[in-house]
C-alpha cells in the first residue's frame, strides 16, 4: 500500500506543478514524436518532484468511480458498464476495483494494494461510459448532454473552433471539478487532430468518446 | 514493516527466560514506554522489530541489544521487571548503525534492527507558487471532494464546487460540516452494502450458504445475519450509543426506500429469519455477541467457545489473539489469584507454546460456557442461554463441568457475559477500535506518530464530550490535518 500511496502522491504532486503528466514543453508546443507517443528525444529530466508528506491519496472504489461517471456524463447507473451486457462491471470487478466479496467469497475487507486487472477494470469502466455519452450526443437525436456544441461537418469538427474549447473546459469542470489549464486544452485539440490522421470516418465523435476516457481515467479523477 | 512486537517480545522471553515458556507481558511494557510511538499507535509490532526470522529464531541487530541488556537467564518476572529497563538502556544508541536512534526509530515507525529502514523524512516546499495548487496545507476544496467521496459515494457537482469556492473561508468550514451531515444520511453511507454495511463485513463474517432470511435461504440456514449488520448500523447512526452493538437487549430491523433502522420487537424479528425458534433470553443479551448468527458461527457445537471469544475480540475491540494482539495474562506471577489457562476441556493449551495466548483467551472465553449455538438441550431452542449448558449437553465430561462462567476480559474479573459486554464496550479499547475503524477508512491508513494525539484526542473525545456518538466523532475527523492535508 505504501508503494501506491508514493506513487500516487508524486505523480500528483508532479501533476500540481505542472498540470499534466509531464510531456509538453512550457512553451505550449507539442513534443517530438507526437503527444507523449514514446519519442526518444525527451529533453532533460524534470526536477525532482516534490512529494508532499501530508497528503494520503486514495483510489475510488468501482461504486465512486460509477457514481461520478452517471453523475458528470448523465446516464443512469443501469446505463454503465456490463459485463456481457448483464453483470454491472463495477460488481463484476469489485475486488479490483477496491471492494470486497464478503458473502460466497469472504473477501471482507478491500486488498491494500491493487491487482493486475485494477487499471484495466478502470480502463473498461470509463471507457464504457465515455462511448455511451458520445453516441448518445452524436447519434441519437436524443437532447446532447456534453457534446452537443460542437459543430460537426462529415464526422469532423475544427479543434480550434471555440465550441471545442467550451466543451474541454466543461469536461474538466466534470470530471476533475476544475478548468483546463492552456496545455491540457492543447492536448485535447491534438488528440483530434492525431484521430482525424488515422482516417477514421467519425473522428468527432470518436474524440469526444476518447478525451472523455483521457480525462476520467488521469490519476486526478482516479485517485482522491 | 512495524508491527506485532510481540511475537518479538514473546521469543526473547523464550531466549532469556531460564524457562521455556515464553512472555507476554513484553509487548504492553515495550507499548507503556513508548505509548505514541507509531509501533504502538498503528497496531501491535511486528516481528521484525526484533527478528531476522522467528522460525528458526534469529534476532536482528536491535534484538541482540535487547537481549544483552536484559541480561539472563531470567525467570518471567525478572524478565517483566527488566524489560522497560533493558529498553531504556539502549534507546539512546543505534542497534543497526543507520545513523538513526532506536528511540527515534520507534519513534517514527521505522525499523531499529534495519539499517535499510530508515524514518520518512519528506520536507514540505517552502515555495510553492509555481503550482496549481499549495501541498502540505489543509484543503477545503480538497476536503469538499473527500467528504463527498468517502460519504456520499459521489464527487460534487461543478455547482456545488464553485458556490463552495465562492464563499469565505469561515462559511466553508461551516459547509464542510453541513456537506458531512447531508452525506451522513446518505444510501451510500447507510444503506444495504454501504459502507458501514461493509465495515460490519470482518465483524459479522457473512456466510452466503448458511444465510436463514426469509427471502434468502442457503443450503444449510443457521440465521439472519442481516439482523447483525442492522444492529451495528444502527449504532453507528443517528447519535446512537456506539456501544449498543455490544449491550443492547433488542435486535434491528431495516425499511429500504429511503433506508431506515429501528429498534424491533421478537416477533418482528422472527418474521425475517427462516427456521428461527425461541429468541435469546432478554436478561442474557449482550448485542451482537449474542445473536442467533454470532452463536451459531461462532460457538458451533463447542463446549469452550474460543472461536466466539476471539472473534469478538477482534471484532469490537480491535485485538487478533492470532496475532498475539491483546494479551493479558491471567497468571499468578502477573498478581492474579489463577493461572490460566486451567485447560477444563483437556485441549492441551496449557503447554508451554500454548498457554502465551490461552492464558489470555481461556478467561476471555468463559463468558460464553452457556451461550448454546447448534445444539440445544430440553426445553431450550438453539442459540439460547442454558444455564447449566456442559452438565447438560456433555453429561459425562465432570472436568469440563469444571469450567467456570466467570473470568477475565482486559484483566479485570467478570461474572457473565452480560458483564464482559459491559467491560468491553466501556474499555479505552472499544473506543480506540471504534476510532480507528474510522481513521483507516476515511484517512486511508493507521495514524502515524505525528497523529497519535490528534488519533487520541479524537477517541477520548468519543468517549467522552460525543457519547459515543459516530457521527459527532466524525466531525472531529474531518477536521484534522491527516484527513484534510494535500
Amino acid at each position: 500500500m505504501r508503494f501506491e500511496w508514493s506513487l500516487a502522491l508524486g505523480l500528483l504532486a508532479l501533476a500540481a506543478c505542472t498540470g499534466d503528466l509531464g510531456s509538453s514543453p512550457p512553451d505550449g508546443r507539442p513534443p517530438p514524436g507526437g503527444g507523449g507517443d514514446g519519442g526518444d528525444d525527451r529533453g532533460p529530466d524534470p526536477d525532482p518532484t516534490p512529494v508532499s508528506p501530508k497528503a494520503t491519496v486514495k483510489r475510488k472504489t468501482g461504486t465512486q468511480i460509477g457514481n461520478d461517471l452517471a453523475q458528470a456524463l448523465e446516464l443512469g447507473s443501469d446505463e454503465l458498464c456490463r459485463e456481457l451486457g448483464q453483470e454491472p462491471c463495477a460488481e463484476v470487478h469489485a475486488i479490483a476495483l477496491r471492494g470486497v466479496s464478503a458473502y460466497t467469497a469472504g473477501v471482507f475487507e478491500p486488498l491494500e494494494v491493487s491487482t493486475a486487472t485494477s487499471p484495466i477494470a478502470v480502463d473498461r469502466l470509463v471507457l464504457s461510459a465515455c462511448q455511451t455519452r458520445a453516441w448518445r450526443d452524436f447519434e441519437s437525436g436524443d437532447a446532447p448532454a456534453l457534446f452537443g456544441d460542437l459543430r460537426v461537418t462529415e464526422g469532423r469538427l475544427d479543434p480550434d473552433a471555440p465550441e471545442v474549447e467550451a466543451v474541454i473546459t466543461e469536461l474538466y469542470r466534470r470530471a476533475l471539478l476544475r478548468d483546463p489549464k492552456a496545455t491540457e486544452q492543447m492536448h485535447l485539440r491534438d488528440l483530434y487532430r492525431h484521430i482525424e490522421a488515422t482516417g477514421a470516418t467519425a473522428p468527432a465523435r470518436d474524440w469526444a468518446a476518447l478525451s472523455c476516457f483521457a480525462v476520467f481515467t488521469t490519476l486526478e479523477a482516479v485517485f482522491y | 514493516m512495524h508491527r506485532t512486537l510481540l511475537a518479538c517480545a514473546t521469543a526473547l522471553g523464550l531466549l532469556v527466560s531460564s524457562e521455556t515458556r515464553a512472555e507476554p507481558s513484553a509487548p504492553p511494557i515495550f507499548c507503556e514506554r513508548y505509548p505514541t510511538s507509531a509501533t504502538c499507535l498503528g497496531g501491535p509490532a511486528s516481528c521484525d522489530t526484533c527478528h531476522d526470522s522467528t522460525e528458526p529464531v534469529d534476532w536482528n541487530p536491535y534484538g541482540e541489544a535487547v537481549r544483552k541488556a536484559l541480561g539472563g537467564p531470567l525467570s518471567p518476572s525478572e524478565f517483566t521487571l527488566r524489560l522497560d529497563l533493558a529498553l531504556g538502556a539502549i534507546e539512546t544508541a543505534d542497534a543497526d548503525g543507520d545513523g538513526v536512534s532506536n528511540r527515534d526509530e520507534i519513534q517514527e515507525g521505522s525499523l531499529p534492527g534495519d539499517p535499510t529502514s530508515v524514518p520518512f523524512e519528506a520536507v514540505c516546499p517552502e515555495d510553492t507558487t509555481g503550482m496549481d495548487y499549495p501541498i502540505c496545507e489543509r484543503s477545503p476544496r480538497h476536503i469538499l471532494r473527500k467528504i463527498h467521496l468517502d460519504v456520499c459515494g459521489r464527487s460534487p457537482r461543478w455547482v456545488e464546487m464553485e458556490a463552495f469556492l465562492e464563499q469565505s473561508p469561515e462559511a466553508q468550514e461551516a459547509a464542510l460540516h453541513e456537506a458531512l451531515d447531508v452525506c451522513l444520511d446518505s444510501e451510500h453511507w447507510l444503506g444495504k452494502d454501504g459502507v458501514l454495511w461493509q465495515l460490519a463485513h470482518p465483524k459479522v463474517r457473512p456466510v452466503a450458504a448458511l444465510k436463514g432470511s426469509a427471502v434468502e435461504v442457503g443450503p444449510v440456514p443457521l440465521a439472519n445475519y442481516d439482523h447483525d449488520y442492522q444492529l451495528y448500523v444502527w449504532s453507528q447512526i443517528d447519535d446512537h450509543d456506539a456501544r449498543s452493538v455490544l449491550t443492547a437487549d433488542f435486535g434491528v430491523l431495516r425499511d429500504d426506500g429511503p433506508t431506515r433502522y429501528y429498534a424491533a420487537t421478537d416477533t418482528e424479528l422472527e418474521q425475517e429469519c427462516a427456521f428461527c425458534l425461541e429468541p435469546m433470553q432478554v436478561e442474557r443479551r449482550v448485542g451482537n455477541i449474542t445473536s442467533r448468527w454470532f452463536l451459531s458461527y461462532f460457538v458451533m457445537f463447542t463446549p469452550l467457545p474460543r472461536a466466539a471469544a476471539s472473534q469478538a475480540y477482534r471484532a469490537y475491540l480491535g485485538y487478533d489473539i492470532a496475532r498475539n494482539e491483546g494479551l493479558f495474562p491471567i497468571t499468578v506471577d502477573q498478581g492474579f489469584p489463577v493461572t490460566e489457562p486451567a485447560d477444563h476441556d483437556r485441549s492441551g493449551v496449557d503447554a508451554p507454546g500454548c498457554a502465551t495466548c490461552h492464558s489470555t483467551l481461556d478467561p476471555l472465553s468463559y463468558a460464553f460456557r452457556n451461550y448454546t449455538g447448534l445444539v440445544s438441550a430440553p426445553g431450550y431452542g438453539r442459540t439460547q442461554y442454558i444455564p447449566d449448558r456442559l452438565e447438560q449437553l456433555w453429561p459425562d465430561d465432570t472436568a469440563l463441568h469444571a469450567t467456570p462462567e466467570s473470568g477475565y476480559l482486559l484483566a479485570e474479573s467478570y461474572d457473565n457475559l452480560v458483564e464482559w459486554g459491559q467491560i468491553a464496550a466501556n474499555s479505552d479499547a472499544f473506543a480506540k477500535a471504534a476510532v480507528m475503524d474510522y481513521w483507516r477508512l476515511l484517512v486511508g491508513r493507521p495514524p502515524t506518530a505525528d497523529e497519535g494525539p490528534e488519533y487520541e484526542s479524537i477517541w477520548r473525545r468519543f468517549q467522552g464530550e460525543h457519547d459515543y456518538s459516530v457521527e459527532r466523532m466524525l466531525h472531529d475527523l474531518v477536521d484534522t490535518e491527516a484527513y484534510g492535508a494535500i
